[in-house]
This record gives structure tokens, C-alpha cells and sequence, in this order.
């Protein structure tokens, strides 16, 4: 029998666009979005119809900003996808909630959300106005706050290496949030080709901060969480013990199964890695590519390919890959097919109770050594 | 000298380099009327890629024209030269298949480094010499006192100088009635056993070896039996021809004829440039003056970027070398560079130019190691030994001295810049001979400099500081002792052996410094740290520390980023696979390259 798939929905609206981000958005209307929650309603709808033994353990309504949703949208999404019959019950079901749009906690916890992630980034009011976000660092202080009377599983996100970002700032900004949290999502600014934080720095606007500070910050943020009973459970999330931890994020480092919907998300069923195009207008006129064209006309990945994702992925998480279940899935001998590799890396790993994972203080090394399993 | 000879003259251009040698080489064509102007490419007689782009002769072309003075059909004979120090005997041997020589110069730069040094060339061999002033049409061409020159330093008569402008086509006709009227017609003897000189020689995949040659004595056809005078080697001809420039078929070439043979030579290595042919029915005793073996003077490690194209590198050689025999190479192990070749070239333009056309002809990526000219060590045990490669060096206790080929430089520049060349040349251990005023504003001086020297960044660094008005010509001159000591490079506590550089100790240091700190900022953060070493023998001279890598994966990785991420990951690899791996460190192709090009 088939697993629980996650369920991932993209809402790609924004307010406005952030400087660094280069996810796909568009700008938000009243109008195209009821449209579009139509449109992902029919994609869901089809999704099912076509794998009739598929059910969802985890739903992530991620965006852009799904917090501009009103409530009759939402309601609308929820009430379509609890209807299929094809939820599970014990579910995990997240929102993202940008600060400056956080006033409806109670709304998705009636609806039956239990899972809110919200977007603080920093509390250094400089760096977010660089950042182009909308919200001040009293907003996301607050709403983190506010969310706390409604909800037991929260996270934030922190970026770190951003431009003129201190020690300092960070260690601020993380330690007036945890006490409020169940969850950190850490991540190091990515600079994109085309985002407005890439001009300015172009320009010298901005000056990018150096890799060694970068992960000083990163080392600070793991101290400190860590002393505050916070697990590092992935390279870049901390939970505050198992209980809190993202089922559904999970779902990809163990390359369990997922659908996207919504334009520009990304789905894995039945040995296929899918995308959606990154068009809004076609894809709410369910016109050119959709599902179930989407799907069809992408190959099965090659097994190797399958079997690097999951060492690639795996070994994100400090609890590593499970060998045997890798042998089972490939049909190989890891130990044995890997013997030079594990040779190569053997400063880097450690192996122990039928378990490859990669020792805590090379994790942020990660790509360096998983590279050594590339043999295609 | 019978009735025919009277009606042919052999002559060649010679000149300093962009003094507008192969433009001038291309009117006379046209004029002739050998190649019609439709057909008429820019420089038509370098026909290789690199040489148009870079205006540079590296194989000679002869071609065959008529042209009709006074009513008398008179054949011309053009013998391209090449125009660079490297080829200076490739130039002598053109030349002696010529009886006279076009000495170009520019009427706005006047005599430079290489126009002396192909007059004294020109001389040797006993041509008759004819100046032309070439590019008259410049603004700053100044003819009147460009003429003196070449009478006050060459000794040469200049009232008839025909001045052109070979740009403009302008007095063209003036140069073809000079060569007819001034030059010598040859003087061999049809009837004299065979003697002909092979100046030049080529592959064709159908026809085997193509030799260039001038006839000098007696004749050959077809079904000729020939002997090479300096092996011994013989052949059937089976194919004779001129060039006009396309490859024509004749009958016989006769005394004073210039043309090209087939036999069925396999190997164009037994068609040595400079080798006499005669025949084997009735030899000649003696051979042709001049011949000499030419031996390599730069010899570097040439490796496949990426170790799986070995074999490619290997063929592309194999295949180059058919054309030029003067490139020599065999197989060589490094333990950071893994197979490659250590090939052996006439000088650095060589080099250059055998490394591009293995890139650009056969889609190769290499990775050179530094230059390096032939040591000759002597060993305490008193064997002498001869060093191509640094890290072949004996070790410090067994030997006694090291030997260092010496060259002979000539530089011509404005007077602007004796300071700075001074000053260049104590930096490349460079000894002053003498300098002499060529004209109120321009000097020539002379140096004696270790070849190793020169063979870097020497003469871009001498262009660059004379805003490229210097210019050089340099001859080796003998072996001199030398304080050198072997530089090493070590990474992660191990000798790298492909960085092993001989330098002079007085230098070793400082180049030392330079090298680790360059390869600090070319080799990437790895793991684990990397300490980096310059050492003499055993004492470590300069240290540098490639830090590890502490970072390279904190982006997070959701659904719609794994394979975004798994594509990254392979670009990761594939840069690391053309890396070299050394032990546990990866090393960029860069590193190697990198110690080429030190600023001093």
C-alpha cells in the first residue's frame, strides 16, 4: 500500500517582492487569486482522480504569502481538499504567515491548521528594509506572539549572511524569539541572478558578508539553540524534540512522495519529478502544460539518479541514511558499492547501528562530501 | 649557366616583424597575375589560421610567378620566410635557396631588431640585397631619413630603394623591374650531378612528405632515385612540381628551379630542413653548405586537461609532428598531472603556437608546466647529465655544478628607455654587452642573458615597458655555470612535482613567496587544511595555509529545490574532476598555469 503523500500548495502572491527572493510570484489581486484558488482546486481534483490511491498526511500552504488569502478563500481551498476524502487524520497542516498579514491565527486554527510558520527573518530593522520586507521588527515580534495563543507548533525563519549582518544582530534576533517558538528554520542568504539584492551588490550598494562570517553566525545560532533544547534535525531546522519537527519537509529528505500544485511547484510521484510552469494566466486558464500532461510527459528517473537523491538528501539530516532500507528500495549492497567512497570520506562519517550519517561538525560541508557518491 | 637560367630569379622578403612583409609578398602575387584578385585572400601565403591572426609566418610558402620585362617572360620565385627569432634557421635555409632578397622596412619605424639580424642572415648567405621602403603612405612615414639609416647602419646603397606602400598597391612595379634588373640569375650546372636543398617540408595524407626545394646542380623528375645526403635514406620520386601558387605539376626541375618533390616519404623526419638531395645513379660528393640538426631549446610538460584524453593528446601530436619536425616529444609521468608529453620546442613562440593549434585544431584543453631550457649538470661522481625537466633535477648533494644555456640579445628601442630596459635586464640576471646610438634618438644594446630568463614573460614585459617600441633578437652562445638551485613545491606535506621550478638562489626566495601565495589564492578551501611549501632541498624558504572549508551547503532544501540541487552538486563534481588530484588535495588546472605568469 502507498504511504501518505505530502501535499504542497503554492499561493504566489505577494505584496511585494523581497529583495533576495526569486521564487515565483505575482503581484496580489482579490480577483486573480479567487480565480487562482479555483484553478488549484480543479488541479487537486484531477491529482486524485488520476492516482485514486493516494491520501495526504501533510499539507503545506507555502508561497509567496499565503497569509493574503482572505477567509473566504481559504475556506474555500480547505473545505476541497477535506471533501476529497483523502486527508488523513492525524495531519499535519502548515501556513506561512508573513508578519505584516498575521491577524488570522484563529481563522486557521478553526479551519485546522496546527502548524504556522512565520516569516521574521531578522529583527534588525536596517537589514529588513534591504531586504525589502514589509514588516517591522515589532510586527514579527508580535506576531509571533499573538500566534502563541492559538497554536503550540510554530516556527520561524532567520536568514543569516546577510549584507552588514552582525554576530550580534543575530544573537538578538534569535534570542528574542525562541522563547515563543517550537521551531527554527535557519537559512544562509542564496544570492540569485536577477534579484534586486544581487543589483545592489553588483552596484556595491551592498557588500556581501565572507563565508567565515557566515558561519560563525550559523555556528552562534546552533550553540545557542542547542543550549535552549533545540535538536538540529536538518542542516538547516532545529525542533524543540521530535514532536515539533516538519513531517512534511521530511517527507523530501527521505524522498518519500509529494504533489505540488499551484505554477512553478515541483511534485515526485511514482518515480517522476514533475514541475509546473512557472505561468499564473495559463495555468489558471488551465491552458498549455497541466496536469496531467505535467506529469506524463516527464520520464521515471534512472535509478542512480533516485539513489544519489537519496544519499544527497538523507545525509542532510544528522541522523544520516538507513542502509538497509537504501539496499532494499536499489536493490544494491551499499557498503559494498561504495566501499572507495566510504574510504575517501572516512574523516567525515561515521558509520553505527546500520546507519551512514555525517559527523555534526562536517554537516555544514555537506555538498563537499556527498559529491563522492556521484558515480554516474 | 644555360639559356633558361638567364630568365629566373629566386628571391625572398625578409623583414622585421609588421613591417608589412606578407602584404608586399601578396602584391607582387597580384601583380604577376598568378592569383587573380578574386582569389586573393589577406596574406595569402600564410595559410594557417594562426598565422593571419597573428601576422605571423610560420611555414614557408614559395611560389612561382612570371613577369614580362622588355619583352622577356622572366620566372620569379618567392620564398616566404618566417619572421621570428625561434625559426632563425628555418630563415637561414630559405635563404640560401635564394640568390637575392627584398630587405623591407618601415618607412615610419626604420630598422629594428629583426631587420638587422635577417640582413646579417641575408649577408651569410651572399645575397644581393635590395632595400625597399615600405608603407609610405603612413602620415609619419619619413623615407629621407629611414633611406640614411639603412645606408649609415646596413652599408647599403639606397638611391634606387623602390618606396612603396604595399597597403595602397603603390610601386609595386618598381620592385619586380628592381628584382630583374639587380638580382643575380642562378649559376648551377644542369649537367652537374643532382644537388638540391630541402628548405622547408610538409604532410599531405596522400602524397607522404612534400619536399620544398631549390635545385641548385643537375636535375630531377619523376622516377629519379634520390638520396638524402645526410642519412642516406633513399626514395623513388613519384611526384614534381612548382608552386602557383597551388600545386602544379612539371615535368623535371632543372638547375635554378624552385619546387616540390613527393616519394613516398613516410616520415616527414627524413626530410630534415637543410639536408641536400642528389641522386643515386650519380651522387654528388659533397653536400650543400649549412646543414645543421635543429634541437629544441624550451622543453615544458604538456598534459590533457582532463587525464581521460590522453590518447587524443598523444594523436594530435603525432599528427602536428608530421608537419613540423622540429617539435619533438615523449611520454612523460607526473604524479599530480598523471600521462602526459614532454615536448620540446625552438622557443617560446613555438610553444605557443603548437599549444594552440593542439586546442584550437584538435578541441584540446592543456595544462603546461612551466618552461625550462636543457640544464647540463655535472655530478660529483663526474658524469655529466641533461636536465629538461625540474623535477629530474639530482638531488643537491650529488651535484657539483649546474650549467645554463647563455644567450647573445640584441634590443633596438628609442633612447626613452634604456633606463627601464636596464633595469629589466638586472632583474633577468640580463649582463651588459654594449650599447651603441643608432641615430640621435634610438639605441641599440646588447645583452648576455641565461635563456631561461628570456623564455618567460621577457619579451611581453620588455614590450610592455617600452609602450612596444623595443624590439629583440637573441642567439644562444654557449653553456656559462650558473648559481641555481631547484625550487619545490610542496602541498600537504607532499612535493608537487609538475610546480618544480630551477631558479637562480638569489631569487628562489622571493619566487618562493609568490608562487605560495599565489596557489593559495587559486586552490579552494577543501575539508581539511592545506599548508603550502616552498622549499630548497630540505629548508621550507616560504609557507602559506589553504584554510578548510567551513561552508558550502546552509541553503535549504525543499521539494522544489532537489533537483536544482543535484544538478549543482554535479557541476561540483565535474569541476572537481578537472581538478588534479594530489594525494587528498584537488588542485585547479589554474594552479599549474599560474606559476607561468608571475609578475616580477
Amino acid at each position: 500500500m502507498r504511504p501518505p503523500l505530502g501535499l504542497y500548495i503554492h499561493i504566489p502572491f505577494c505584496k511585494s517582492k523581497c529583495s533576495y527572493c526569486d521564487f515565483y510570484s505575482v503581484s496580489y489581486s482579490e480577483l486573480a487569486s479567487d480565480n487562482y484558488i479555483k484553478a488549484v482546486i480543479s488541479e487537486f481534483n484531477r491529482v486524485i482522480e488520476y492516482f485514486d490511491d493516494i491520501t495526504f498526511d501533510t499539507i503545506y500552504l507555502g508561497g509567496g504569502t499565503p497569509s493574503l488569502l482572505t477567509t473566504n478563500q481559504l475556506i474555500r481551498l480547505v473545505n476541497a481538499l477535506i471533501e476529497s476524502g483523502r486527508l488523513e487524520k492525524k495531519l499535519e497542516f502548515s501556513i506561512e504567515v508573513n508578519p505584516e498579514s498575521s491577524n488570522n491565527f484563529r481563522l486557521y486554527r478553526d479551519i485546522g491548521i496546527n502548524r504556522v510558520s512565520i516569516g521574521v527573518q531578522t529583527l534588525n530593522q536596517n537589514i529588513l528594509n534591504n531586504l525589502n520586507r514589509l514588516h517591522n521588527s515589532k510586527q514579527a515580534v508580535s506576531a509571533i506572539q499573538n500566534a502563541n495563543e492559538f497554536f503550540e507548533n510554530i516556527n520561524a525563519d532567520l536568514m543569516i549572511g546577510l549584507p552588514s549582518q552582525t554576530k550580534a544582530d543575530v544573537r538578538h534576533s534569535l534570542l528574542r524569539i525562541l522563547p515563543y517558538i517550537t521551531h527554527l528554520s535557519v537559512y544562509m542568504l542564496r544570492l540569485s541572478e536577477g534579484t534586486k539584492m544581487m543589483m545592489d551588490i553588483d552596484s556595491e550598494i551592498l557588500t556581501p558578508l565572507s563565508d567565515d562570517a557566515t558561519i560563525d553566525q550559523y555556528d552562534l545560532i546552533f550553540d545557542k539553540a542547542t543550549k535552549l533544547n533545540f535538536n538540529r534535525y536538518e542542516i538547516s531546522n532545529f525542533s524543540k524534540g521530535v514532536k515539533y519537527e516538519c513531517k512534511h519537509n521530511i517527507k523530501y529528505w527521505n524522498c518519500s512522495e509529494s504533489i505540488g500544485l499551484g505554477p512553478g511547484s515541483h511534485s515526485y510521484i511514482n518515480n517522476v519529478r514533475y514541475d509546473n510552469p512557472s505561468d499564473i494566466k495559463n495555468y489558471i486558464k488551465n491552458k498549455a502544460c497541466s496536469f496531467p500532461s505535467t506529469f506524463e510527459c516527464c520520464k521515471p528517473q534512472s535509478v542512480s539518479i533516485s539513489l544519489f537523491e537519496a544519499i544527497m538528501l538523507g545525509l542532510r539530516m544528522p541522523v544520516g541514511i538507513n542502509i538497509e532500507d537504501i539496499n532494499n528500495r536499489f536493490k544494491i549492497n551499499f557498503l559494498e558499492k561504495y566501499k572507495s567512497v566510504l574510504k575517501t570520506i572516512d574523516d567525515y562519517v561515521t558509520l553505527k547501528d546500520g546507519r551512514l550519517f555525517i559527523r555534526p561538525e562536517y554537516l555544514t560541508v555537506q555538498n563537499s562530501i556527498v559529491i563522492e557518491f556521484l558515480d554516474y | 649557366m644555360d639559356e633558361r637560367q638567364k630568365y629566373i630569379r629566386n628571391f625572398c622578403i625578409v623583414a622585421h616583424i609588421d613591417h608589412g612583409k606578407s602584404t608586399l609578398a601578396d602584391r607582387i602575387i597580384e601583380k604577376t597575375g598568378a592569383v587573380s584578385s578574386r582569389e586573393l585572400k589577406d596574406q595569402m601565403l600564410d595559410s594557417m589560421d594562426i598565422e593571419r591572426e597573428r601576422g605571423i609566418t610560420i611555414k614557408l610558402t614559395p611560389v612561382r610567378m612570371f613577369y614580362t620585362y622588355k619583352g622577356i617572360e622572366y620566372t620569379l620565385n618567392l620564398i616566404d620566410t618566417p619572421g621570428h627569432v625561434d625559426f632563425t634557421y628555418e630563415v637561414s635555409r630559405s635563404l640560401a635557396a635564394c640568390e637575392g632578397a627584398l630587405l623591407v622596412v618601415d618607412a615610419s619605424q626604420g630598422i629594428q631588431a629583426q631587420t638587422l639580424a635577417n640582413v646579417y642572415l641575408a649577408l651569410d648567405a651572399d645575397l644581393e640585397i635590395i632595400p625597399v621602403i615600405n608603407k609610405i603612405d603612413l602620415l609619419t612615414a619619413n623615407p629621407i631619413s629611414v633611406k640614411k639609416e639603412i645606408e649609415d647602419i646596413v652599408g647599403l646603397d639606397t638611391t634606387d630603394a623602390p618606396q612603396v606602400s604595399a597597403k595602397e598597391g603603390k610601386n609595386i612595379e618598381d620592385v619586380l623591374i628592381k628584382i630583374i634588373e639587380l638580382l643575380p640569375p642562378p649559376n648551377g650546372n644542369i649537367d652537374a650531378p643532382l644537388k638540391a636543398l630541402i628548405f622547408d617540408s610538409a604532410y599531405d595524407a596522400y602524397k607522404g612528405a612534400i619536399c620544398n626545394i631549390r635545385v641548385i646542380d643537375g636535375e630531377l623528375k619523376v622516377g629519379t632515385k634520390i638520396k638524402m645526403m645526410s642519412s642516406g635514406k633513399t626514395f623513388d620520386i613519384t611526384e614534381v612540381g612548382v608552386f602557383s601558387p597551388k600545386m602544379t605539376v612539371v615535368e623535371c626541375l632543372r638547375a635554378g628551379d624552385v619546387g616540390y618533390l613527393a616519394a613516398a616519404i613516410k616520415n616527414v623526419k627524413d626530410t630534415s630542413v637543410g639536408d641536400t638531395i642528389t641522386t643515386v645513379s650519380n651522387p654528388a660528393t659533397e653536400p650543400l653548405k649549412g646543414y645543421k640538426k635543429v634541437n629544441p631549446m624550451v622543453f615544458a610538460g604538456v598534459y590533457p586537461a582532463d587525464g581521460s584524453r590522453y590518447e587524443d593528446l598523444r594523436d594530435a601530436l603525432e599528427k602536428l609532428n608530421l608537419n613540423d619536425a622540429a617539435l619533438v616529444f615523449e611520454k612523460e609521468t607526473s604524479g599530480a598531472l598523471g600521462f602526459g608529453f614532454r615536448c620540446g620546442f625552438l622557443g617560446l613562440l613555438h610553444m605557443e603556437i603548437i599549444e594552440e593549434r593542439l586546442e584550437r585544431e584538435f578541441n584540446l584543453d592543456l595544462i603546461t608546466t612551466a618552461p625550462s631550457v636543457i640544464y647540463r649538470v655535472t655530478k660529483t661522481n663526474g658524469d655529466i647529465v641533461q636536465v629538461d625537466n625540474p623535477s629530474k633535477m639530482p638531488p643537491v648533494t650529488e651535484i657539483n655544478k649546474i650549467e645554463e644555456p647563455i644567450v647573445n640579445a640584441i634590443v633596438y628601442m628609442p633612447s626613452d628607455y634604456v633606463g627601464a630596459v636596464m633595469d629589466l635586464a638586472s632583474h633577468k640576471r640580463g649582463v651588459f654587452v654594449t650599447m651603441t646610438y643608432i641615430d640621435n634618438s634610438r639605441v641599440k644594446m646588447e645583452f648576455k642573458f641565461p635563456l631561461a630568463e628570456i623564455i618567460y614573460d621577457f619579451f611581453d614585459t620588455l614590450k610592455s615597458r617600452t609602450k612596444g617600441y623595443a624590439s629583440l633578437d637573441y642567439e644562444i652562445t654557449g653553456y656559462e655555470t650558473g648559481d641555481l638551485v631547484k625550487l619545490d613545491i610542496l602541498l600537504n606535506g607532499d612535493v608537487c612535482d609538475a610546480l618544480s621550478i630551477i631558479v637562480h638562489r638569489e631569487s628562489a626566495y622571493k619566487r618562493g613567496r609568490t608562487i605560495a601565495e599565489k596557489l593559495r589564492e587559486v586552490i579552494p578551501r577543501q575539508l581539511f587544511e592545506i599548508p603550502i611549501q616552498a622549499t630548497i632541498g630540505s629548508k621550507i624558504i616560504a609557507r602559506e595555509t589553504v584554510k578548510a572549508l567551513r561552508k558550502d551547503v546552509l541553503a535549504k532544501c525543499y521539494g522544489g529545490d532537489i533537483t536544482r540541487k543535484r544538478k549543482l552538486l554535479e557541476k561540483q563534481k565535474e569541476g572537481k574532476k578537472r581538478m588534479r588530484q594530489m594525494g587528498s588535495v584537488a588542485i585547479p588546472s589554474e594552479a599549474f598555469m599560474s606559476i607561468l605568469k608571475l609578475d616580477d
